[in-house]
């Protein structure tokens, strides 16, 4: 593993989910989302953000803008667009 | 605060000095010589001595624990020698020998500055103390003698008698019995502090002071978005150890800095252990020299200086030498699970170009949609987005004013603490940001109102304002519900015994604050909605209302109705 390549853990409380995933630090979040959207599925108003202590993650940035380091833990939260819907 | 002072760093020789020992990277070097190391060298006074050898022992280890566990600015190393009464000369010619000054001769080597700074040493005897104060060139003795200099010999390389320490000479023992730590008393049930305003290095600072009791340390805030705790100097500087929260602004969007460690005169010295929340996660040190950053230095998880080494912090205009590499590896129970390549279809769902975020939250062409449709509810992310930046404004408008700490009186919690339980570290960073974690004080001594943003159900929103008032020796917090569709107090009971049950959990509230059910729960006759969707622009006004210091019972139908407009650009305006 290079050093820009750093192991990190993702997880979604929503749908009970840990994942561990060695990414590039250099990457931007959203290939990260991309590679997310298959596993999760979310729905068509639905959309993946993700946050890192208490930041929402720039899907234009890269991870190491945010100094995400080897084992930092991200949060997957699944937002439903157009905002509230009643149950 | 009990956070161990970090380890002195010899840049050149990658030498560490820690608690009782000097290492490099691959091991100790040199270690503070064991009890039974310094007894040998006083054997033959075996029986006499023992006691006073033994208690001088542990006397050093104690005062290198507090001083490596940040309760003391120097180490008192206590050095027994009873020739000095007889036979001073003598005395003094063989203090090199002894182990512990040995010790202390390699910190002086090693870590010269650090040491003159930071080491006393006191020479005692069955009758006489001596004082060596390195940093203030002082030596205070209960005898005259010629040979009192021949210590500093040992410590200074080239003694010149120019810089002569100044010899006092004092009748009374210094020492006629072995200090002991000061216990910290418990906190009782403390009162309001007051704050102060003070112009520190031309800015603005509310400063409370937080332990009167014990240590002194201080919760300020300043300008720029600065909150600090810790120790200050007599001129109300940052000075000795202490913590800084930063928000820096860039994009609209906040960056949150958490830093911890030495301060000196207001300046960041040494290296500071960052965090990148306050959920404790260490992320690395950096290493600062009045306040200019030097480098970043790995540590590990228990704050220690990883390897000597230092990694140099890539800039960014350094060009990229290779182009990344961009495949990214998802497992799941160490099976990888993203083999498949990506589609484009996946691709285009997944991208969504109008997707930006701004006041930390994440907005797209739909909330464009919903702002300027009246019949669309509006969304957490408008609303907590117009809450941050309020909470921004307010901060920057109550520096701005003649009064800061009359001004600075609100802040907001934003929804997702009821809504959503993964993200609900989210506020705790925040509060403990502004420290509510320490005893003495706590958020509601520093703001009178702390605005909750309720979501009821995914259907309605609405504000609970939460005050403190003190009752009979015990602390009321008081609800008051600004609903635009309101009900009876009933109604609002769970959500209320919510809000006081993880504010209490987080901020660590005592047993003093009490939440008495319907009775303190106040339903305000505020202006109510005459229709379907604009709950949360009156929810908005009324956060608004409170931020600027206005009535928020104020019946303004019109200026709700431009909350919307106001949102508008506030999002999607070019500001």
């Amino acid at each position: 593993m290079s050093i820009k390549e750093i192991p990190i853990i993702l997880v979604c409380k929503q749908k009970e989910k840990t994942y561990n995933v060695q990414v590039n630090i250099e990457s931007s979040i959203e290939d990260l989302i991309i590679e997310l959207h298959p596993l999760l599925q979310p729905g068509n108003q639905q959309q993946i953000v993700l946050h890192f202590g208490n930041m929402i993650l720039n899907s234009k940035k890269q991870f190491k803008d945010y100094n995400i380091v080897k084992g930092s833990i991200i949060d997957i939260i699944i937002y439903t667009h157009g905002g509230i819907f009643l149950n | 605060m009990d956070q161990p002072r970090q380890p002195f760093v010899n840049q050149n020789l990658k030498f560490l000095w820690d608690k009782l020992q000097i290492r490099t990277q691959n091991g100790v070097i040199f270690q503070y010589p064991s009890w039974k190391d310094q007894y040998q060298v006083y054997n033959s006074h075996k029986d006499q001595y023992e006691n006073i050898i033994s208690l001088t022992h542990k006397y050093n280890e104690m005062s290198e624990e507090l001083f490596w566990g940040n309760q003391s600015e120097t180490i008192d190393v206590l050095i027994f020698n009873q020739d000095i009464d007889v036979n001073p000369e003598n005395a003094f010619k063989l203090m090199g020998k002894n182990p512990v000054i040995s010790y202390y001769h390699n910190v002086s080597l090693l870590f010269e500055e650090k040491f003159f700074k930071h080491i006393q040493i006191i020479l005692i005897s069955p009758k006489n103390n001596i004082i060596y104060n390195f940093e203030n060139k002082s030596i205070i003795s209960t005898y005259s003698s010629p040979y009192l200099n021949d210590l500093l010999r040992i410590f200074i390389k080239k003694y010149k008698p120019q810089d002569q320490f100044k010899v006092e000479i004092v009748k009374d023992f210094y020492i006629n019995k072995f200090p002991h730590i000061q216990v910290k008393e418990p906190f009782q049930n403390l009162k309001p502090q007051t704050p102060q305003c003070r112009l520190v290095d031309d800015k603005q600072t509310i400063i409370w002071l937080v332990d009167t009791k014990c240590l002194k340390y201080y919760l300020c805030f300043e300008p720029n978005f600065i909150t600090y705790y810790g120790q200050l100097n007599e001129n109300y500087q940052k000075h000795g150890r202490g913590i800084l929260f930063q928000t820096n602004w860039n994009d609209y969007n906040p960056n949150y800095i958490i830093l911890q460690g030495n301060f000196e005169n207001g300046k960041r010295n040494g290296i500071m252990l960052k965090f990148s929340s306050r959920s404790q996660t260490l992320s690395h040190g950096l290493e600062y020299l009045d306040d200019q950053f030097i480098k970043q230095v790995d540590l590990d998880q228990n704050g220690k200086i990883k390897v000597a080494e230092i990694v140099k912090v890539e800039t960014q205009d350094k060009p990229i030498s290779t182009a990344p590499k961009k495949r990214i590896i998802i497992m799941e129970e160490g099976v990888i699970i993203n083999n498949k390549e990506v589609t484009q279809n996946d691709r285009q769902r997944a991208l969504k170009s109008d997707i930006f975020v701004k006041f930390n939250q994440q907005f797209n062409s739909n909330d464009e949609k919903i702002l300027s449709n009246r019949n669309s509810w509006l969304n957490s992310s408008i609303i907590d987005g117009f809450a941050l930046d309020l909470q921004k404004q307010h901060f920057e408008q109550a520096f701005n004013s003649n009064d800061p700490i009359k001004n600075f009186n609100t802040f907001v919690i934003d929804s997702t603490y009821l809504t959503s339980a993964a993200i609900d570290y989210k506020l705790v960073t925040s509060l403990k940001a502004l420290c509510f974690e320490f005893k003495g004080l706590t958020i509601f001594d520093v703001f009178q109102n702390i605005v909750v943003v309720v979501n009821s159900n995914n259907s309605h929103w609405y504000l609970v304002l939460v005050k403190r008032e003190q009752q009979q020796g015990v602390y009321q917090l008081k609800f008051h519900i600004l609903d635009s569709m309101l009900g009876p107090s009933k109604k609002y009971i769970n959500v209320c015994q919510k809000i006081f049950n993880l504010l209490t959990f987080h901020l660590e509230l005592d047993a003093n604050y009490r939440f008495d059910s319907e009775n303190n729960i106040f339903v305000e006759d505020v202006q109510q909605q005459n229709d379907a969707s604009s709950c949360g622009d009156h929810t908005c006004f009324f956060m608004y209302q409170i931020f600027n210091g206005n009535n928020y019972k104020e019946k303004n139908r019109k200026q709700i109705g431009e909350m919307r407009g106001m949102l508008y650009n506030l999002i999607f305006g070019q500001q």
